[in-house]
């Protein structure tokens, strides 16, 4: 394995099993992390991009959540097989994460200090209470809420959202973690907010040499924060490489077709593009290639399991069209 | 908080108004008489018109009823039955029934609440469905059936426990003996409904957002129920418990009357039978009282479970 390497997911598939039959929330996925790296995961919603997350901190409810194949390697562990135990001693530590939503995420009635000490208490138990105490206000600091000292004693439902998404990245990096997981943190708030809390964890990953999973469904947000991305559709990855190879020599129809939905200023523009179709319903989806009955380019080779093509050390997409053209996997 | 305390408790003035307005019409639009249920149906007219002029039953309703207001703030107000004024012999009887009560509601919290967290935490377990079973038991059988039947358990099959009567303050040791059954048959009422809403309020929080982020930071199993999932559950479990608290009175004169417990409950019974009409008057008055102090105090507790209440 790549010494720079620090998180990597292999061939996960993780389940749900319902009333109407087993789901899959995400079907061989692969990606890996690196040092200081920043990885966006894009995909619409139920593409499978949380539930790979999750998988990695095993959040999944379990039942009906299972992850059934494949491998989570970190620090030599594999995640999927590690004991409870283990699992508590990475959560928050080694790896945290913050979630879409801030305004549900904070529990209502414990003080928010006490709520981002915890993970220092739970971490550092050699820490004293003041010396928790004075850890909580410089995290508060950090992550740019004034008048911290007072804000400790406060609780969540007397902060507004953006400043409970940042409560929630002072708690995530209490413990300064390896790696942080961003679950949409910036789906539930206003475009501002949403610039400041992306600046915010930029600056913070920088200073803190963290590695950052980014899980995102806007590709604006992509833009401004990735390294590199996996586009996620119907629980597998179709399209990986670095960012200006996704955003400018994009190969998947369905990578083009979400470039295309993006509403431009520079041009004059009467409606905007959408994709035809549906996501398939995830206890019914089609053989083959998942994208192909909404693809502009389809094929009678798509009823087959398309190919991986290569078109760079980092660059892939999984798509018959550069089936002669690429090569093979 | 303590302003609202004081302004609670001047609502009490018009809610006692109201009440004792209510209670004064129903016993006097009841048919029967004081005098005639007193003196019985061989009296004379004489004898009759006698009682009626002692006990002021001649005079206008108004008049009648702002003088047993008076008199029974005062303590001037006198039982028709009973030896000594109105107000000193609910008082007496009150400590019985304040005890019996806080016992049910003390044994019906120790097991339901524990019970109803592991049947949310279980869900779906052989513990869950027993325990929601024997509630739902619980919550259909009438206490004065229960209370029969742990009689008949306790004191005649298996002997170890007093059948019925008071033994003394809930302290001592032979109070205690006294006061397990009939305290056990009013906590059913009470445990049922609160091991169902304690099942269900966890497991609406336990699918809560910030559950997920407390087991993000490595928090254990344990804690995370006991200490991020009850205390917010305990919302919920507070209002259940206070509402039932009214029930508890209402089940309380059933339980005092099978176990012959000298309570207010059965006074009231007592009361009511006889036509005793400044007795009955009297005791639902102070059972008013009471029950509006302790919806106070479940409100006052609110505002420590809830931080988004604050009584300023």
């Amino acid at each position: 394995m790549d010494p720079d390497i620090l998180l990597e997911v292999k061939d996960l598939q993780t389940t749900f099993t319902t009333e109407d039959g087993v789901v899959n929330g995400c079907n061989g996925v692969s990606y890996s992390l690196k040092k200081g790296e920043t990885l966006a995961v894009v995909g619409e919603s139920g593409s499978g991009k949380s539930v790979t997350a999750m998988s990695i901190l095993r959040l999944i409810p379990e039942p009906p959540g299972q992850i059934v194949r494949g491998q989570i390697l970190f620090d030599g562990i594999d995640l999927t097989t590690a004991s409870e135990k283990e699992m508590r001693k990475i959560r928050g530590k080694e790896i945290a994460m913050i979630f879409q939503e801030p305004m549900t995420s904070l529990n209502p009635v414990i003080t928010v200090g006490r709520q981002i000490g915890e993970s220092l208490k739970l971490h550092e138990p050699q820490l004293s209470s003041t010396k928790i105490k004075q850890r909580v206000i410089e995290l508060l600091d950090l992550v740019g809420i004034p008048s911290a000292e007072q804000r400790c004693n406060e609780f969540p439902h007397q902060l507004s959202g953006g400043m409970k998404q940042r409560v929630m990245i002072a708690m995530a990096l209490a413990c300064s973690p390896r790696i942080l997981i961003a679950d949409e943190p910036t789906s539930a708030l206003d475009v501002t907010i949403q610039a400041q809390i992306l600046s915010l964890i930029k600056k913070l990953q920088q200073q803190l040499d963290m590695s950052v999973l980014m899980i995102t469904h806007d590709l604006a947000v992509v833009a401004e924060t990735a390294d590199s991305v996996a586009v996620m559709y119907s629980g597998r990855i179709v399209e990986y490489g670095a960012v200006d190879e996704i955003f400018h020599q994009s190969k998947h129809p369905y990578l083009d077709g979400l470039k295309k939905s993006m509403p431009r200023l520079d041009i004059e523009q009467e409606e905007l593009y959408t994709i035809a179709g549906m996501v398939p319903n995830p206890l019914d989806i089609p053989s083959g290639c998942p994208f192909r009955s909404r693809c502009p380019q389809e094929m009678a080779c798509c009823q087959n399991e398309p190919p991986t093509i290569f078109f760079s050390d980092s660059h892939y997409a999984r798509c018959w069209l550069y089936a002669d053209g690429g090569h093979h996997d | 908080m303590l302003n609202y305390t004081i302004r609670r408790l001047l609502l009490l003035i018009p809610l006692l108004l109201f009440v004792s307005l209510f209670v004064f019409a129903i016993l006097k639009l009841s048919p029967g008489d004081p005098a005639t249920a007193l003196l019985g149906d061989q009296a004379t007219e004489e004898a009759i018109a006698l009682a009626r002029a002692k006990y002021a039953l001649d005079q206008p309703f108004y008049l009648q009823y702002l003088q047993m207001m008076v008199n029974f703030f005062s303590g001037e107000l006198q039982s028709i039955f009973y030896k000594g004024n109105v107000l000193s012999i609910v008082l007496q009887r009150l400590p019985a029934t304040l005890e019996l009560g806080f016992l049910s509601l003390l044994i019906a919290v120790i097991i339901s609440i524990p019970v109803g967290i592991i049947s949310a935490v279980r869900r779906n377990s052989f513990f869950d469905y027993a325990s929601m079973s024997v509630a739902m038991f619980g919550v259909s059988i009438p206490v004065f059936f229960t209370g029969i039947l742990l009689i008949y358990l306790f004191a005649v099959i298996l002997k170890v426990l007093p059948a019925s009567g008071y033994g003394g303050h809930l302290w001592t040791i032979e109070g205690l003996r006294h006061m397990i059954l009939p305290a056990l048959s009013l906590s059913f009422v009470l445990m049922a409904s609160t091991t169902r809403l304690t099942r269900s309020a966890m497991l609406e929080v336990i699918n809560q957002d910030y559950i997920r982020t407390a087991r993000a930071k490595g928090v254990s199993r344990f804690v995370v129920i006991m200490h991020h999932a009850f205390k917010n559950a305990l919302i919920p479990i507070t209002t259940n418990i206070g509402n039932q608290i009214a029930r508890m009175f209402a089940g309380a004169v059933l339980t005092e009357t099978v176990f012959a417990w000298p309570g207010v409950g059965r006074l009231a019974v007592n009361a009511i039978f006889r036509r005793d009409e400044p007795l009955v008057f009297g005791c639902v008055l102070l059972m008013a009282v009471v029950y509006v102090i302790i919806n106070l105090l479940v409100d006052l507790v609110y505002g420590f479970l809830n931080p988004q209440i604050s009584y300023d």
